[in-house]
């Protein structure tokens, strides 16, 4: 029985990559044909004179097929490795930051120093992916590389990094396309400069994880036996990641971020039959190449929107709801989270919940009154106040409700869940509200802001099923965070690919995406204020049931509340709250996450306080992120929500490399 | 005849005498077609976007030192503008989203460009004058164009006596595997014509009147001309990666003679920028050599 098993299984392998070569090879000679044309021969390609076909054929199809070999295999051998390494079966360059690190150094250097990209590409790509690796390294070293930590902090890594090239484009609009080519992933060659930079160094990398295999298959073991066998795991294990992450940056300055077939390949390669590490390693590698072929093939032959789809956004896109499918078939209940020490309780929380007020009334009234304007620095007094106070005004106002609703919903999210790391953003509420609104942009070329309100909430609520199951079922509270991720990660792939395809209302995405109050007017900052209060009013009516959810649904029957209705009511009011901080100030901001966290470390402990607090504090972020957007690079204004994310991701990461695994 | 470099004299002769006479209301441009086609006028904006990126693609007619920086295009500094205190405003049919809250500053006009399928050549010209009309600067305007008409003719007799040469006018995308190529849709498509040139892109341009095509697609035109802007480093760049390409090499068009820079122009500008892109192009296919039969 086991025998048969087996052997089906060593015939899995070898079949299942055939059937991808020979899908791959027919789609390839039928673009060699269309293109081309029948009557093509062997001596034109070896030989292309001035035939300017077999010029093309010779010059930028096959040269192109060669790429998506390389960096296909690249990217699987580097995730069989890491995966291996890290003992974890998510990790991937693109899961872990090293991409999106890599992508970010190439793009500053296209800006800053291009005289660097002529001579250096490699160096900057190699430097960029070094150091979100060792970021990832340092900041999860302590819970030993726990999976979910390590995914956990690469993937809001790969969030902050993407904000900091949003950020970039908007103050480059020029260069916008250029930035785009590398996020995206484009596979378009002009000759083999690609593959004669590609192969030696890929080789190489090939080389040293070859010798490495058999000593690193150790590391299977736990640590400690390891360490008894008298390896030295660290260094062992620094290795493989190093090499890893090299063939990442390598394969990201060749051809931009490509996601997922580093995920893909070795899950594919284990599911087959893979079992012992250096088989693992040729197939994920075989795996790799034959999958990126295929889908560079496939967006070849398949339009969308009028324009060839990025390879890179492809694979996101079907990467992402794959990283779904894997967290579904986890085991549930690995790493239960254990509660943080106690904090102290402020000893009169309500002296501190005045002060927030008093705080978040003064900042209001910094925010409209002091700035810079063309002559400088200056509190706004008399004729001026009159000119520029009706402009600045609205949108501290809209910034603080967002700011506020933000933080009401994380809490509300945080004390369902039991999961101090559970807000709208980590759980991808926001980015289902985001999603919700570009479906609208994509299906209606006019739409009112009633339009956009419902598009926004149905996203929110959408999300919020799809997360509310995992959140049921107990101790899993870090695959829920994980679930939100995926949903985070689609979403900026599907977003991307709008901005790639040449849409004039990208530019309106863009600036929406990033979370510009520029466009509010009076009465949106009205009727924002009110449903802040309204929101704030709904969360002190449910006050009662916060306080008993976190300790379990057996709990909440006893004490006589239907614990479905507590729930339904909870996750819709956290889904109302930031469908409109979203469409207020964009999906990416931290805000929910930060300020109930920043309340509970100041001492408010009942969800009273808490939610007092939080309102209090997260306006107060939200104004100073507005504030501080709109004065930095002025004349020209940064989004509030990109600002208070360049903030709070790094928050984040100490949050999540910090806490007790 | 007014030659090339004659024009370019004439411009600025143009400009220097407007400049002199007494100032009209004061106005603010967030759109540069609007800015340039003031300045050509004569008259000074307070306030434009983006005055790097403006004063290094529209050098002609130049910006006083003293305009206030509006900042982004898509998102321009409304506290800045309500501070300046313009008595009108002119901004792009692409900006018009944002006409309520300029409208809470001043009175703002509305300029358009790209419109199709109206023609954008005439578009410039018809703006220059709806401009002119709500500043009490008619004369300057009808001035102004009388002259660009009799520009681009002399530019064309010029050329005239040449075969109707296909030409190529973009930008290299620095990857050095693609090129933004200029079609119709665009007054830069127009301007050939005037020229008695002829647009050799083949591929449908975008609704702005831009295609970006292939290297393998100039293969289609192996007699046309490429005429590409110099933006600095990115075209240097640009040069460097098609230097290694081997399609590249062998591609009719990058034989010696038919490729050529030309000084960076703003394909979406109003009057003064066709005047300058004409101008460059007719320049530049003088320069090169003529073609044969």
């Amino acid at each position: 029985m086991a025998d048969r098993l087996r052997a089906k299984r060593v015939v899995a392998l070898p079949a299942v990559a055939a059937a991808l070569a020979a899908a791959a090879l027919g789609l390839t000679a039928l673009t060699a044909r269309a293109t081309l044309g029948p009557d093509l021969s062997w001596s034109s390609f070896a030989d292309p004179g001035s035939d300017i076909h077999a010029l093309v054929l010779r010059e930028m199809a096959a040269p192109r097929v060669v790429v998506s070999l390389l960096v296909g295999a690249a990217l699987g051998l580097s995730g069989a490795l890491l995966q291996h390494a890290l003992r974890n079966p998510l990790a991937d360059a693109t899961t872990l930051g090293v991409s999106s690190g890599a992508y970010l150094a190439l793009a500053a250097a296209s800006l800053f120093a291009p005289d660097l990209l002529d001579r250096g590409q490699e160096a900057a790509a190699l430097a960029g992916g070094g150091a979100a690796t060792l970021s990832v390294v340092a900041l999860t070293r302590r819970h030993g590389f726990a999976p979910t930590a390590v995914i956990l902090v690469g993937l809001t890594l790969n969030l902050l990094l993407g904000g900091v090239g949003a950020a970039l484009t908007i103050f480059h609009h020029d260069t916008l396309t250029t930035l785009f080519v590398w996020q995206t992933g484009s596979l378009v060659q002009n000759g083999w400069s690609s593959v004669e930079y590609l192969a030696p160094r890929l080789a190489l990398c090939g080389a040293a994880a070859a010798l490495l295999a058999r000593p690193l298959s150790v590391l299977a073991l736990d640590d400690r036996q390891s360490s008894a066998v008298g390896l030295p795991v660290g260094v062992m294990r620094g290795l493989a990641v190093a090499i890893a992450a090299a063939l990442a940056a390598f394969s990201v300055s060749a051809a931009g971020v490509i996601g997922f077939v580093g995920l893909a390949a070795p899950q594919i390669a284990r599911l087959l039959g893979a079992r012992k590490l250096r088989q693992r390693l040729s197939w994920a590698t075989t795996f790799g190449a034959l999958l990126l072929w295929l889908t560079d093939q496939c967006v070849q032959r398949v339009a969308f929107f009028h324009a060839e789809l990025p390879t890179g956004s492809a694979t996101a896109l079907f990467g992402a709801p794959m990283l779904l499918l894997a967290l579904r078939s986890r085991p549930a209940g690995r790493e239960p989270l254990r509660p943080g020490a106690p904090q102290p309780r402020a000893q009169r929380p309500f002296l501190a919940l005045a002060m927030f007020g008093v705080l978040l009334v003064g900042a209001a009234a910094a925010a409209t009154a002091f700035g810079r304007s063309a002559s400088g620095w200056a509190w706004l007094s008399g004729a001026d106040f009159q000119l520029v106070a009706p402009w600045r005004a609205p949108r501290v106002a809209v910034a603080g409700a967002a700011g506020s609703m933000l933080a009401m919903a994380g809490l509300l999210l945080h004390r369902l869940t039991g999961n101090p790391m559970a807000s709208p953003e980590s759980l991808g509420v926001s980015s289902g509200a985001a999603l919700g609104v570009v479906l609208l942009l994509l299906a209606a070329p006019d739409f009112s802001q009633i339009a956009m309100t419902a598009a926004a909430g149905g996203g929110a609520a959408a999300a919020l099923a799809l997360v509310a199951p995992t959140a049921r079922s107990s101790g899993s509270p870090d695959r829920l965070l994980l679930t939100g991720m995926a949903l985070s990660m689609m979403f900026s792939a599907f977003a991307a690919t709008l901005l790639t395809s040449g849409d004039p209302r990208a530019a309106i995405l863009l600036s929406w995406m990033s979370g510009s109050t520029y466009r509010v007017s009076a009465s949106a900052a009205q009727l924002a204020l009110g449903v802040a209060a309204a929101g704030l009013a709904a969360s002190l009516l449910v006050w009662r049931w916060l306080e008993i959810s976190p300790l379990g649904g057996t709990t909440v029957r006893a004490v006589g509340v239907p614990m479905t209705l507590a729930r339904t009511v909870i996750l819709g009011l956290a889904a109302i709250l930031t469908a409109a901080a979203t469409l207020l100030v964009g999906p990416l901001s931290f805000v929910g996450l930060m300020a109930p966290h920043l309340t509970r470390e100041l001492g408010l402990r009942r969800p009273l306080e808490q939610t007092l607090g939080s309102a209090a504090l997260g306006g107060t972020l939200m104004m100073l992120a507005d504030w501080v957007g709109r004065n930095m690079f002025f004349p020209w204004q940064a989004p509030a929500g990109l600002m208070a994310a360049l903030l709070g991701a790094p928050v984040y990461l100490w949050l999540a490399g910090g806490r007790r695994a | 005849m007014i030659g090339a470099g004659v024009a370019c004299l004439t411009d600025s002769a143009l400009s220097r005498r407007a400049f002199a006479a007494e100032p009209a209301i004061s106005v603010a441009a967030p759109d540069w077609a609007a800015a340039e086609s003031l300045l050509a006028m004569g008259v000074a904006p307070l306030a434009v976007t983006d005055t790097a990126v403006y004063r290094e693609w529209l050098p002609e007619p130049s910006l006083p030192l003293e305009t206030l920086d509006l900042g982004s295009r898509a998102e321009p500094n409304l506290e800045v503008l309500a501070q300046a205190r313009p008595q009108r405003i002119f901004i792009s049919n692409w900006q018009i989203s944002l006409k309520p809250q300029f409208e809470r500053i001043a009175p703002t006009q509305v300029v358009t460009l790209i419109d199709p399928p109206s023609s954008p050549l005439a578009n410039a010209c018809e703006a220059m004058r709806s401009i002119a009309r709500s500043i009490g600067r008619r004369e300057s305007a009808d001035r102004y164009l009388a002259a660009f008409r009799e520009a681009l003719t002399s530019f064309a007799a010029q050329l005239r006596g040449r075969r109707p040469e296909p030409v190529l006018v973009g930008v290299l995308h620095e990857n050095g595997r693609q090129i933004y190529l200029y079609g119709e849709g665009s007054w830069v498509h127009e301007i050939l014509l005037r020229l008695g040139l002829r647009n050799a892109l083949r591929a449908r341009p975008s609704r702005f009147g831009n295609a970006l095509v292939d290297l393998a697609e100039l293969a289609e035109t192996p007699d046309a001309r490429l005429l590409y802007l110099d933006q600095g480093e990115r075209t240097r760049r640009a040069e460097r990666a098609l230097a290694r390409s081997t399609l590249w090499r062998s591609l009719p068009i990058a034989r010696p003679g038919r490729i050529r820079t030309i000084a960076p122009f703003y394909a979406l500008g109003g009057a003064p920028s066709a005047w300058r892109c004409a101008r460059l192009i007719s320049a530049a296919v003088l320069s090169g050599p003529a073609q044969d039969g």
